[in-house]
């Protein structure tokens, strides 16, 4: 009975291993009986990142209204892609529920994964689809060592933030020539991490921070922190904070008047700041990632189909295009591309990662983009100031010219 | 010194919004035993009002919008209380099920909140912008005086109201006892109703307020502040109204100082460790009573 048990057992175990093969091993192509594809696109609809999923979304939306118009993959209405939307409210375990979902779904099978948006969701995730063998698009996770997590399936838009931070300090530092400098950053995954990077690169260069505020997130009332900033007297407050976060901060430091210069990273740089801080905003320092060439025909391309299809945002937005919706419609045009180019020889998840990872000089709406050595994307920053136009109207301006003369790599040591 | 003063400004400031949301969950509390989570949605949809109303059909008359956002939010704290409340309660269900479902009215009002006004900051219509008045040191905007001010009128108003008022009577006479309220003929039904709209009426004019402070409106407003007015309700004996009061003050006091002095991120910690303390100490909160039933 013993022997028979063993046995039994012997070829059980035997079944289950060669039972236990991937979906991706039986996929000759990720496309349905439709020759359709499906993404899962994972975006903190709700809760405080909210307006960043909103944007992400429109330039997602964009890509795809393009292909539509073009005919979809194949030219003649076939070959669609479709994306199904969640919504992981900028929470991790939620993100983690939505990437288990989507990695162990055969109907639909997705090909790949876009999103999150914040590092804190979209890194504690990257395990789940490196484990699946799936492509996890987070377009703008910057953690620093979120590429090497993912193993081969992560690939993101953003800079890491060991150099984005080391930049801007540099340019802080030595370049604005700021040595009393305080920081408030969000307590979260990129807030802790930018502010680690950009104190050691500040003191590197000499600064020690006047002081360093961290907040929690859906945290409104700022005046506390204010205060004991205040106290120090900064010449300059930086700010790692959420765009809707630096409105309120930079309104209620004239609430306990604290006066200085006052710089946002570029995930602050947009145009719902400049709007919504209206006259507060003037000479406010913001970090800009590759500027946009409005004259580039990608570029028009674009603008015109997002002008149709949102034409109140982009009114609002003193017309153009919100940075974020551009990411978005980087990542999806990238999407479609790896997809295009695998599809004679059967778009599988691997052979769309592996085409994807080739990525060079592909023309983006904010410059080329290049999928470096390890998928690093290369991008230049630019220091970028609100400053009044001779309309009377307040602007984003970037310093286009700026790595003429400064070497910011250099100067933050990343050379 | 200053730095002192200017938290304790910021501190006092935000306890009076904490004390009016407070109250709305104190005085539901007081009559029907439930806690209404749906105040804190009521907080953001009053704001959001507010918003539309001034950007368009108001066109700028912050006197009138107000009028008018608080009579929308009135009416809308009776229907929550008619549609979502009032058949749970009548068929003698649990208030398990009426907290359940005033979560529910919770989420249901965020999300068309978010649907309709979207997701992005705003600029919020502010009182008196620019103005500030120097007391020793401590730089107080025009808006945290008057949001001071405005909270201890209502507290005082809300007082007489229930001592000399017919239906604030009501509204006291019911929280002592319903079922003699109903064997007395008293228009029950009526009355808690009204409760609610007191309650969401409150909620408005601290939604309003608290936005004319930040200058500024997103979706996420509602979220904390409910929170933390809740977390006062608690702590300063929840069913009492004076006890939502301090509660809201003693918990912003505490937050600003411990945020001023040491660290924003330690200021939940610190502040609801408080909160365990007190109610360790004594379970009914600050000003909380004991209740003693007849077996």
């Amino acid at each position: 009975m013993k022997k028979l048990l063993s046995l039994l057992l012997v070829v059980l175990m035997l079944i289950t291993s060669f039972g236990c093969t991937k979906p991706e091993d039986k996929v000759e192509s990720a496309a349905d009986e439709n020759g359709d594809f499906h993404i899962a696109v994972s975006l903190p609809y709700t809760g405080t990142n909210a307006s960043y999923a909103e944007y992400i979304d429109m330039g997602i939306k964009v890509a795809l209204k393009k292909l539509e118009n073009e005919g979809w993959l194949n030219g003649d209405g076939t070959g669609k892609i479709i994306c199904d939307y969640y919504d992981d409210k900028n929470d991790a375990t939620e993100g983690a529920t939505i990437a288990t979902k989507v990695t162990t779904s055969t109907e639909p099978y997705y090909l790949l994964e876009v999103g999150s948006f914040a590092s804190g969701v979209s890194y504690p995730c990257a395990n789940i689809y490196k484990e699946a063998e799936m492509v996890q698009y987070a377009l703008t996770c910057s953690k620093s060592d979120y590429l090497a997590t993912s193993g081969d399936w992560g690939f993101s838009l953003s800079m890491t933030q060991d150099t984005a931070a080391a930049r801007v300090a540099a340019y802080d530092i030595k370049y604005l020539n700021f040595d009393k400098i305080a920081l408030i950053y969000s307590n979260d995954s990129w807030g802790l991490e930018t502010c680690k990077f950009y104190t050691e690169t500040a003191e590197k260069l000499g600064v020690q921070l006047l002081a360093s505020e961290k907040y929690d997130d859906g945290q409104q009332d700022f005046t506390s922190i204010l205060t004991k900033i205040k106290q120090t007297n900064p010449q300059l407050v930086m700010c790692f904070c959420a765009e809707n976060d630096i409105v309120l901060i930079r309104q209620q430091a004239e609430t306990v008047g604290l006066s200085c210069e006052w710089q946002v990273s570029s995930k602050s740089r947009t145009s719902n700041v400049l709007q919504n801080l209206g006259d507060l905003g003037e000479g406010l320092y913001g970090i800009y990632a590759k500027t946009k060439d409005l004259n580039d025909p990608v570029y028009i391309e674009y603008e015109k189909l997002y002008k149709e299809m949102y034409p109140q945002k982009f009114a609002d937005d003193n017309n153009t295009t919100q940075k974020y919706a551009d990411q978005g419609y980087n990542c999806m045009m990238t999407v479609i591309w790896a997809i295009k180019e695998t599809m004679k020889t059967g778009t599988t998840r691997q052979a769309f990662r592996d085409k994807l990872a080739t990525l060079t000089d592909f023309p983006g709406v904010q410059g080329k983009l290049t999928f470096a050595t390890g998928r690093k994307i290369l991008q230049i920053q630019y220091l970028s100031r609100i400053v009044r136009g001779e309309d009377g109207k307040l602007k984003w301006v970037n310093f286009e010219d700026i790595l003429d003369t400064f070497d910011v790599d250099a100067v933050a040591g990343l050379k | 010194m200053a730095k002192f003063l200017q938290i304790l400004v910021n501190g006092i400031s935000l306890g009076s919004i904490y004390a009016l949301t407070a109250i709305g969950y104190s005085l539901i509390y007081s009559i029907l035993q439930l806690i209404n989570m749906s105040n804190a949605a009521v907080f953001l949809t009053s704001a959001v009002i507010f918003y539309a109303l001034y950007s368009s059909i108001t066109a700028g008359q912050v006197a009138l919008t107000f009028i008018l956002t608080l009579l929308a939010a009135g009416a809308l704290g009776y229907v929550i209380e008619l549609v979502a409340i009032r058949p749970i309660r009548e068929k003698g269900d649990s208030n398990t099920y009426a907290l359940i479902s005033s979560i529910g009215v919770k989420t249901i009002l965020e999300q068309i909140c978010q649907g309709t006004f979207g997701s992005e900051i705003k600029s919020f219509p502010t009182l008196l912008a620019g103005k500030y008045i120097d007391i020793m040191g401590a730089r107080t905007s025009a808006i945290q005086i008057i949001i001071i001010v405005v909270t201890l009128s209502i507290l005082f108003v809300m007082n007489w109201y229930t001592q000399h008022n017919r239906v604030g009577r009501g509204l006291r006479a019911l929280s002592q006892n319903l079922n003699a309220c109903h064997l007395m003929g008293m228009p029950v039904n009526t009355l808690i109703g009204v409760s609610f709209a007191v309650g969401s009426i409150l909620a408005a004019v601290s939604g309003v307020a608290y936005c004319m402070y930040l200058s500024s409106i997103s979706i996420s407003v509602g979220a904390a502040i409910g929170n933390k007015a809740f977390a006062a309700t608690v702590l300063g004996g929840i069913g009492v109204l004076k006890g939502a009061v301090v509660g809201g003050y003693i918990l912003a006091v505490i937050e600003s100082f411990v945020a001023g002095y040491w660290s924003m991120s330690a200021m939940n910690f610190v502040s609801f460790s408080v909160i365990i303390i007190v109610l360790i100490i004594k379970p009914t909160g600050i000003f909380g009573k004991k209740e003693q039933y007849k077996v």
